[in-house]
């Protein structure tokens, strides 16, 4: 099992390419590195002469009816053999879309539903995408915060259609999970939160799975967000721990999106993430 | 090409666009224009490594929204084709 990776964010790039700590990979967002030259591609490249990346994407929108759109496709296609990363990936939703004739796109993560129109339109995308960028592509789940009425699978279902239909695999976040079983618990819906990730989890077809993603999350007073700023959870750690018996090849990742700390403090999660495996392997 | 699920997407864009008491012009963005000129994903006027704050900024925005609109859905001020499991509009990753 490689060393767990870790979100490589502005604040520590001169630290990290300093040091060169021992970390699995790094992962990126694809659309932050689109430009065809400049201080932030030469950044990567030179991250790239000493870790494996991962190239996690925001704005694909492969979840949108109106199909992709190609320049973005070719911006992705054109970092992947820059870079030549060891995954790349993005999300089962939507963003971009035509209001009033013009083409406009949400800057978020816009949830689709498990239907199978919706999963007809996924499977198109990422098809699409696979045979533009000739690798296997790696599809994310969100944590989102609504439900849509009409639904044709579970969450799992449709993912599992997804990943049987085009070949692609799953990026499990276990942070999402438990941040939707916390959510529908606010909403009345379920009282055990961890028992329902941990469902989720098994529902899931072994093998499917390419990588993990680990987070913090905010609790409101009646909602939890997803923010990425601060560190793991114990529920999600256990969450973890059985995602990890399960998908034992899956790398995982420590993301920090919100007020980012010290390098030392991913570093030391990412440990975390090491003994949870080395655990499962022993 | 306006399938059901293309005008659900609509609507839901739609909704956004106007269910925003900020009118965050930023938020929704004119895709073609902002990739032209590389500013969905980043600020075009504070050089190269705004590129790599653009991020950091996209999922601050994104979270706040998150807040904001939650706090209008429950007002009832926007009709959605769901049923809310949090009431709020996004998801994160």
């Amino acid at each position: 099992m490689t060393h767990t990776g870790i979100g490589w964010r502005h604040p520590h790039y001169a630290q990290l390419l300093q040091d060169k700590p021992t970390v699995g990979f790094l992962q990126v967002h694809s659309e932050n590195f689109f430009g065809a030259g400049g201080a932030a591609l030469a950044t990567l490249h030179a991250a790239r002469e000493h870790y494996a990346i991962s190239l996690h994407g925001v704005g694909l929108s492969l979840g949108s009816a109106g199909g992709l759109d190609e320049a973005h496709l070719e911006q992705l296609a054109q970092l992947v053999e820059r870079i030549e990363p060891v995954r790349v990936s993005d999300h089962a939703c939507f963003a971009r879309g035509t209001v009033n004739g013009r083409i406009v796109h949400a800057a978020d993560l816009l949830p689709i539903p498990f239907t199978h129109e919706s999963l007809d339109v996924l499977c198109a995308n990422v098809q699409r995408v696979q045979e533009r960028l000739r690798r296997p592509f790696i599809v994310e789940h969100l944590s989102a915060y609504i439900q849509f009425t009409q639904q044709d699978f579970s969450e799992t279902d449709f993912l599992n259609a997804l990943t049987q239909r085009t070949g692609c695999s799953l990026l499990l976040d276990v942070n999402n999970l438990y941040v939707n079983a916390l959510n529908e618990q606010m909403a009345g819906h379920g009282d055990d939160p961890l028992a329902a990730a941990s469902q989720w989890i098994t529902q899931i077809r072994s093998g499917s799975v390419a990588e993990m993603h680990l987070a913090g999350h905010c609790v409101m007073d009646d909602i939890v967000i997803d923010d990425h700023g601060s560190r793991v959870s114990e529920p999600v750690w256990a969450l973890y721990a059985l995602a990890r018996e399960r998908f034992a090849d899956a790398p995982a990742l420590i993301e920090w999106d919100t007020d980012i700390p010290p390098l030392d403090v991913l570093l030391q999660e990412a440990a975390q993430a090491d003994t949870i495996n080395a655990e499962a392997f022993a | 090409m306006n399938t059901p699920l293309a005008q659900q997407q609509s609507q839901m864009l739609a909704g956004l666009l106007s269910a925003d008491p900020l009118g965050t012009p930023d938020f929704i963005a004119n895709y073609q224009d902002s990739m032209r000129a590389n500013t969905l994903f980043s600020s075009k006027n504070e050089g190269e490594y705004a590129v790599q704050r653009g991020w950091l900024a996209y999922r601050s925005h994104a979270s706040a929204r998150t807040h904001r609109t939650a706090a209008m859905l429950r007002s009832g001020a926007i009709h959605w084709p769901i049923t809310s499991r949090a009431a709020t509009t996004g998801a994160s990753c």
